[in-house]
């Protein structure tokens, strides 16, 4: 009854029959169960979804097949058989759900199984255990953490074959993994214990939510003697040493949890996730090439870190090459704990056009742990000289000339002349400044002259009052016929100049009524003689003796005019 | 009381030659192909404040023949600036730009505007400005004789007109170069490969588009270790400060 706890029979159809088993119901943590699933009369295994078992059960290993077929009576069962073996995730009352699955085609649904897990207590064995030992509990993001689990024991043990967990929220790189159990002693408090290295696996922590070192699960056999043997009279206490029972336990590591540092800001532009130690450098297979000639362009990556983690900044090659993508190779240091490798990568590249060529700089920044700061490397960019190819020399012969072939482009020459570099940043322009003060003085200027000297300066009217007595004298010195008519349209015309009157048709009386206001009666009665007299001159002969001196009296009127009129 | 002014005027003498010195030096670290040196040389003259079209020229140089295409970017963009019409400049901004990874196409703008942008890159603001005053003092002067009477007749009212015309034009010019230089603040990416991310941070942002060294940006704002840049043709996006260089 004991190896058979719980039988759910479940018969769906005349011919088949499934049961679900577990060996116990009640165990310690330490321990494991094993779920069997019988189905008999099927001729396929069944097929079980059994994630909901993982819940409270980690599955150590399986599904194991097995195949039973008898006689009975001269007809034939067969049965077929899944076994796994679990082990509780945790203490207490742990259930296995109701399985549902398939066998040829036909659906089944068993029923939920209870099991009691006691708790082991701590200190009750600690002749074997096994731990999960770390390098650092803090890390930044892609920095290695080294683990290594290892079993301690000091009775007799055997361990089954194993497998490391899954590592979630890590980059994973194996360091060592053992082929054959080997132990070496050490001694704890005072314990002699006997210590194997399960397996070393570097671990670099990813972006994610968490970041925990899962615990590695092994199972070993333990012998132990037979506490309760009957006493048998044909067994003494000598025999009790040979018969010894082996029991099955699980033995797990702690889990740890890793507390992930953020990296300092700001982040360089040109960080791609390299963390440790790194080194670029950069190197073509040959000096020159030529043309359509391939050569191969290798970049290597020399350091400690998270290889293989990261890539490279994007090369951007110059538009006359042709580059294949890379091939990628990775030569990893086997003596060392930390992850410590070569990565190179190759490039082929076929340049396309003669001249000079530049492979550019590459560089690449990265974290290094060690020191806690960003640091860069970079490559020097490769010159190469591009030859023509040998196909190009054929054709250009002869006698035709050519147009001069550029060869190359590069810039001109530095500017060697003397510079003066005056004073350090001066902000404006005294020149400017200068030239517009002049120009605002100068359109200011006439105002002022015209106040200080009182000439109206702005007008065409001004500027024919002030040529006014000029115009007349002129009129005087170049008339020609008679010396009287001369003389007295000389006056008219610097009348109408001097006071702007529409025309210069006057006579005597409306020269009276217009100087009127501007001159003293007195020398009014002059002009007007003056007038009159040129007047009769005109049209009555016998005036000879005036026409002499009209014209130097008029001259000498109109200054005396020009004096007085205000 | 000799002495005292002796010193000083060996002293202004002095500061006067330091970066005529550094630049001298560096024109001869340049001809024995010590470009690091010449280099240093020559930034080291303009952390001194000084600048000068030559040493940008001969700063770009450098920069180009270690090939820090960005820098090289930068340097002939300040010489084109302060010199526009030197072909020197212009050739060697021209070879720069031919090296640079990223080809940011604009639309072509309409031929007026085209010669118009032309006319007014051809001089400086400050050579603008003095022009302008320039045209103005002629045009004080005509305005003057024209006051004066010594100069008549329509001839010279349309002459004014023209002058009156041109000094309004020249001025315009300047005003728009004026605010143009104030409103835009132009950079060069001088790094390969940089990410501009739709926010000033790592983490959720995303990667918008990716720019290479030599391209030109304009930056319109700046925060902490980042800047916002609008590429000419319009793209916008976050990029670490240390990989802009933002024109003098």
């Amino acid at each position: 009854m004991r190896n058979l706890g719980f039988i759910l029979a479940l018969s769906f159809s005349l011919a088949q029959t499934v049961q679900i088993s577990v060996d116990r119901s009640r165990l310690t943590e330490d321990e494991s169960i094993t779920l069997s699933i019988e189905v008999t009369g099927s001729q396929d295994f069944a097929r079980v979804d059994m994630s909901q078992v993982k819940k409270d059960f980690e599955i150590i290993s399986g599904p194991g097949q097995q195949t039973n077929i008898q006689w009975i009576n001269g007809s034939m069962t067969s049965t077929k058989t899944l076994t796994w073996t679990l082990s509780p995730k945790r203490g207490g009352t742990l259930s296995i759900p109701a399985l549902s699955g398939t066998v040829d085609g036909k659906s089944f649904r068993g029923k939920p199984i209870q099991i009691y897990v006691k708790n082991s207590a701590e200190s009750a064995d600690n002749s074997f255990f096994i731990v999960g030992e770390i390098d650092r509990n803090k890390a930044y993001l892609g920095e290695q953490i080294t683990l290594t689990y290892k079993l301690y024991k000091n009775a007799n043990i055997s361990i089954e074959p194993f497998q490391l967990p899954e590592f979630p929220g890590f980059w994973v790189e194996e360091l060592y993994t053992p082929q054959r159990v080997q132990y070496r002693n050490v001694t704890i408090k005072g314990v002699k214990y006997q210590v194997a290295n399960l397996g070393q696996v570097a671990l670099f922590p990813i972006p994610s939510e968490k970041h925990v070192i899962p615990s590695l699960k092994v199972k070993v056999q333990v012998e132990m003697r037979k506490q309760k043997r009957r006493k048998d009279p044909f067994f003494d206490p000598f025999f009790n040493s040979f018969f010894t029972e082996t029991k099955t336990k699980v033995l797990r590591s702690k889990e740890t949890k890793i507390e992930i540092q953020s990296f300092p800001e700001p982040r360089p532009f040109d960080f791609s996730g390299a963390v440790g130690s790194f080194k670029i450098l950069s190197q073509t297979d040959r000096d020159t090439a030529k043309v359509n000639e391939g050569f191969t362009f290798t970049i290597f990556m020399k350091g400690t870190g998270n290889l293989g983690l990261f890539s490279l900044p994007e090369i951007k090659f110059p538009e006359e090459l042709e580059a294949f993508p890379p091939t990628d190779e990775f030569e990893k240091d086997t003596f060392r704990d930390d992850l410590t490798g070569t990565q190179s990568w190759e490039y082929i590249l076929i340049p396309r056009t003669a001249g000079n060529l530049t492979i550019p700089r590459i560089q690449m920044s990265y974290f290094d742990p060690k020191v806690g700061r960003w640091q860069r490397t970079q490559t020097d960019p490769i010159e190469i000289p591009i030859l023509p190819g040998d196909t190009e020399l054929t054709h250009g012969s002869g006698l035709t000339k050519r147009e001069i072939e550029l060869i190359g482009q590069d810039i001109r020459f530095i500017h060697t002349d003397h510079v003066d570099f005056g004073t350090p940043k001066k902000g404006r322009s005294n020149t400017a400044i200068f030239l517009y003060l002049c120009s605002i003085l100068i359109f200011v200027s006439p105002t002022f002259i015209s106040k200080y000297t009182g000439h109206r300066l702005s007008t065409a009217e001004g500027r024919k009052i002030r040529s006014a007595l000029r115009s007349g004298l002129k009129e005087l010195k170049n008339g020609t016929g008679d010396p009287f008519e001369t003389a007295s349209r000389a006056f008219y015309i610097y009348l109408k100049d001097k006071l702007i009157l529409p025309s210069h048709n006057l006579d005597p009386a409306s020269v009276e009524t217009c100087l009127s206001n501007h001159l003293d009666p007195e020398s009014l009665e002059t002009i007007l003689t003056l007038l009159k007299a040129c007047d009769a001159g005109k049209y009555a002969p016998g005036g000879i003796e005036r026409e002499a001196t009209i014209l130097t009296d008029m001259a000498s009127v109109m200054k005396q005019t020009d004096r007085g009129i205000v | 009381m000799k002495p005292i002014y002796s010193t000083l005027m060996f002293l202004s003498i002095g500061l006067a030659d330091i970066p005529n010195d550094l630049f001298s030096q560096g024109n001869d670290a340049m001809i024995t192909e010590k470009y690091e040196d010449a280099l240093q040389l020559y930034e080291s003259i303009l952390e001194l404040g000084y600048d000068d079209a030559d040493l940008y020229y001969n700063l770009g140089n450098a920069y180009y023949r270690l090939h820090y295409i960005g820098h090289a970017i930068w340097a002939y963009s300040n010489a084109a600036y302060l010199a526009p019409r030197d072909a020197d400049i212009v050739h060697n901004l021209d070879v720069t730009q031919a090296r640079r990874i990223d080809r940011i196409d604009m639309p072509e703008p309409f031929f007026l505007l085209q010669m118009y942008r032309n006319i007014k890159s051809n001089l400086t603001l400050r050579e603008w400005i003095i022009l302008g005053s320039l045209i103005l003092l002629c045009q004080a002067g005509w305005v003057f004789g024209l006051q004066f009477g010594w100069m008549r007749g329509s001839m010279s009212q349309s002459i004014l007109t023209g002058l009156i015309v041109l000094t309004l034009g020249i001025h315009g010019i300047a005003v728009d170069k004026y605010f143009q230089e104030i409103r835009t603040n132009t950079g060069v990416v001088i790094a390969n490969s940089v990410d501009a991310y739709s926010g000033p941070f790592y983490g959720e942002n995303t990667v918008l588009f990716r720019i290479n060294e030599g391209s030109l940006a304009d930056i319109l704002q700046s925060q902490k270790d980042w800047m916002e840049i609008i590429l000419i043709d319009g793209k916008k996006g976050w990029i670490p400060s240390e990989s802009i260089r933002a024109m003098k």
